[in-house]
């Protein structure tokens, strides 16, 4: 039986396996995405796995990762390919070495330059092409996940370069010509929602949106990703933190900073949630002095609401 | 399926998704891949290709709610007929209002005349739907058709026959009484699901083309002059006219200027030339963003446009990043931080309350507005002032703006009245026209956008 249904779930317990705990929508999306042959652009906040879910899908597909970090300036030469300059420069010795060879006996200007062109010219060719992340991923034989990181922080120019490769896992080089895909890679891009994508490059995705997860989902989460945490603490700082996301802060604290948290009380040796040890380490769920200052009079309600569930 | 995923789509875009043919497209591959059999997996799917921000996400699930959930019993009806839905009746709207005669109901075969015994509430829904796409139901685009439709809708059920069917038994022996009112119930039941059937097409069709009129009216309507429950809309509307200015301004930016020579990239790219330069590179010089200073009248006779211009040019801040906002009454007081703050309709709101009512100072608000910002003035900032120049016949401040005038680029003085009544009372337009390059008019959204372009244009 091989119902999607029967797919999905495989997925999720394979990205499980990988310490991944994905929701429904997250691998029905990872699932299509293969099956489609889509890229699939991952937007939410901060620090709820975007990046983590490519590492783990490159992980259970047993494929590399080729992964490319976008800045603002990052231009084809970074990203695509490059000329390798310095052994181009000493084919170009070597063809003056062999220029008297090629030329020698020609009577006319005219004979010469029909040499010329009759000599195979290697200067431009796949040889001398030194590919970046993007092409990579393209030529990788086995296939490859590639992860176009924040891609909001890239320009628009940089946006219209992805088209091609977006839509048709294809990449044009001016100087070679179009090359294909050896084997499409699953592509995975990912924003942070600092501006807004432009409609061209949206439609050529799946759009996944990760939000906050659930409670339940959350302490599966933590579960996975520091096992040694006792069950009741695990709840209870959950349940604190989903008690502080419901403040008005300036950085609400993510997942990340939820297994961080994990992580320092585990460090601590604490069995269960109390006001000293969670004012001493608040500022490892909390990154601005600001927000400390709000969630510490609330200290006492959160508490209380974390420690009864 | 096909065509009830279609209609899906169709449905979303009257919602205010913008779904491309490519991404329908997307969607019948999802569901051919997933099947219709599981809901929740479907609703997944669908949505990661068909809603591409968070906030069409949130707008897709209500959707797929409402759609997948009032349309799930006649989808199978919707499909047979589905074909059909090309060819309804163009007849025009007002020869239906009218009852029909008794008599001219020749086409009604009567399916529920009296044989259709034991009629589920199920089936009567399936034979309500095909009649409605018979009729094209569809194509209903305002809560004021509902009448036309219901009529027609029953018509092409045959109720005036059962009518006359009915009137008929009513007066006959005790057992065709008795059917009598089992029939009217029976045509009470197909009355209740026509009015159905026609409210969820409404809310399905969510009134797309008129609110589609009614935007165009207001981007043509003063502002002072709308009602409140307009001006509650204006903000969307802002907001979408905003995101059409910035996508048409934004890849201006990045045109690159031709600065000083590249010799690094000049020397590697000629290599195979032997280092002789057929093709020269240049550095890109990266252009200085303009800064723009905002000043906008709170008193009463203009708040509403200053309102507006702020939303505006808060929307454009893709395209506007170093745009600061001041406000004033008396003083002025820069307003920048309580957008950054607050989401933008409650950023208003607060503005409003500390800063606003009271009659507008310009003497007071000019000096000082110089004062906040004259260090930071040069020839790369715009200065825009919002108002109505009608200081109540106090001082004008004309000399701080005069200042300004000198140190900044370009000084807009963007006035919302119509022009036929500038200078007149107490309004003193034309001294400050003195000292400013361009005075505008600003009287409905649609000037208002245009100038904006304008300003686009000149300082990126």
């Amino acid at each position: 039986m091989n119902s999607p249904r029967h797919a999905i779930n495989g997925l999720i317990a394979n990205l499980a396996e990988q310490g991944y705990i994905a929701s429904d929508q997250i691998a029905t999306t990872l699932h299509l995405a293969r099956e489609l042959e889509r890229p699939i652009l991952i937007e939410g906040p901060p620090g709820v796995g975007k990046t983590e879910l490519a590492n783990a899908a490159s992980a259970m597909l047993k494929l590399p990762l080729f992964r490319l970090q976008c800045y603002e300036g990052l231009d084809e030469s970074k990203a695509l390919y490059d000329w390798k300059y310095s052994k181009q420069l000493l084919y170009v010795q070597v063809l003056k070495e062999q220029l008297g060879d090629i030329l020698g006996g020609a009577e006319s200007l005219a004979s010469a330059v029909e040499r010329l062109h009759n000599f195979d010219d290697i200067f431009y060719s796949e040889r001398f092409l030194e590919p970046r992340p993007l092409l990579k991923a393209l030529q990788s034989d086995a296939g490859a996940v590639l992860l176009i990181d924040e891609i909001d922080k890239a320009d628009y120019e940089f946006e219209s370069l992805l088209l091609e490769i977006l839509a048709d896992f294809k990449v044009t080089l001016p100087e070679i010509g179009t090359l294909g895909a050896r084997h499409k890679p699953l592509v995975i891009l990912t924003s942070n929602n600092t501006r807004d994508l432009s409609d061209a490059l949206k439609r050529r995705c799946l759009h996944l949106y990760i939000p906050f997860p659930e409670a339940a989902l959350e302490s599966r989460i933590v579960q996975s990703r520091v096992p040694e945490v006792p069950d009741q603490l695990r709840e209870q700082l959950v349940a604190f933190v989903h008690g502080v996301r419901e403040l008005d802060l300036k950085k609400q604290p993510a997942i990340s900073e939820t297994i961080d948290w994990a992580r320092s009380l585990l460090l601590l040796h604490a069995n269960t949630l109390d006001r000293q040890l969670v004012e001493d380490s608040l500022n490892v769920l909390l990154k601005y002095e600001e927000d400390i200052g709000i969630v510490a009079p609330e200290l006492t309600a959160l508490l209380k609401s974390a420690t009864r569930a | 399926m096909e065509a009830t995923l279609l209609r899906f789509i169709r449905h979303l875009r009257h919602h205010g998704l913008e779904v491309s043919p490519a991404e329908s497209l997307d969607a019948m591959r999802v569901a051919a891949s997933l099947g219709y059999s599981d809901r929740s997996l479907l609703h997944a799917g669908l949505a990661c290709s068909l809603a591409k921000s968070e906030e069409e996400r949130i707008a897709f699930d209500q959707c797929f709610n409402r759609f997948f959930t009032l349309g799930e019993r006649s989808e199978i009806v919707d499909e047979t007929v589905a074909s059909e839905e090309g060819d309804s009746p163009s007849s025009s709207p007002d020869d239906t209002d009218i009852p029909p005669m008794p008599g001219d109901s020749a086409e009604g075969e009567g399916s529920g005349g009296g044989g259709g015994s034991g009629l589920s509430m199920d089936a009567l829904r399936a034979e309500v739907m095909q009649a409605a796409n018979e009729v094209g139901l569809e194509k209903m685009e305002y809560p004021t058709q509902r009448g036309v439709y219901r009529r027609r809708i029953l018509d092409a059920l045959g109720d005036g026959e059962q009518r006359q069917a009915i009137a008929g038994l009513a007066d006959g022996s005790p057992d065709d009484q008795q059917q009598a009112q089992w029939l009217s119930r029976l045509r009470e039941a197909r009355i209740e699901a026509v009015t159905e059937v026609i409210d969820r097409q409404l809310l399905l069709n969510n009134n797309a083309k008129g609110r589609s009129y009614q935007e165009e009216l207001m981007r043509d309507s003063s502002i002072a002059a709308m009602d409140s429950y307009y001006r509650k809309r204006l903000p969307p509307l802002i907001r979408k006219l905003a995101k059409k200015l910035a996508s048409r301004h934004r890849q201006r930016l990045h045109r690159a200027k031709r600065g000083k020579p590249d010799l690094g990239k000049t020397l590697r790219r000629n290599l195979a030339y032997g280092g002789v330069p057929f093709h020269r590179y240049f550095r890109n010089t990266r252009r200085e963003k303009s800064e723009i200073y905002l000043l906008c009248d709170l008193s009463g006779s203009v708040s509403q446009w200053s309102e507006v211009l702020m939303l505006f040019v808060q929307a454009l801040a893709d395209v506007l990043p170093n745009a600061r906002c001041f406000v004033f009454c008396g003083k002025s007081i820069e307003v920048s931080d309580i957008f950054r703050q607050y989401p933008e309709e409650e950023a208003l709101a607060i503005i409003q309350r500390q800063h606003g009512m009271g009659g507008s100072d310009y003497g007071l608000a000019l000096t000082s507005f110089r004062d906040q910002i004259a260090d930071r003035l040069n020839r790369r900032s715009t200065v825009i002032v919002l108002g109505d120049g009608r200081g109540n016949g106090g001082n004008t401040g004309i000399d701080a703006l005069r200042d300004i005038y000198h140190r900044a680029r370009l000084v807009l003085w963007f006035n919302p009245e119509s022009r036929n009544r500038w200078n007149t009372g107490d309004s003193e337009i034309r001294r400050y026209q003195t000292a400013c390059h361009y005075v505008a008019e600003c009287g409905s959204l649609r000037k208002l956008e245009r100038l904006l372009d304008d300003l686009l244009n000149l300082i990126r």
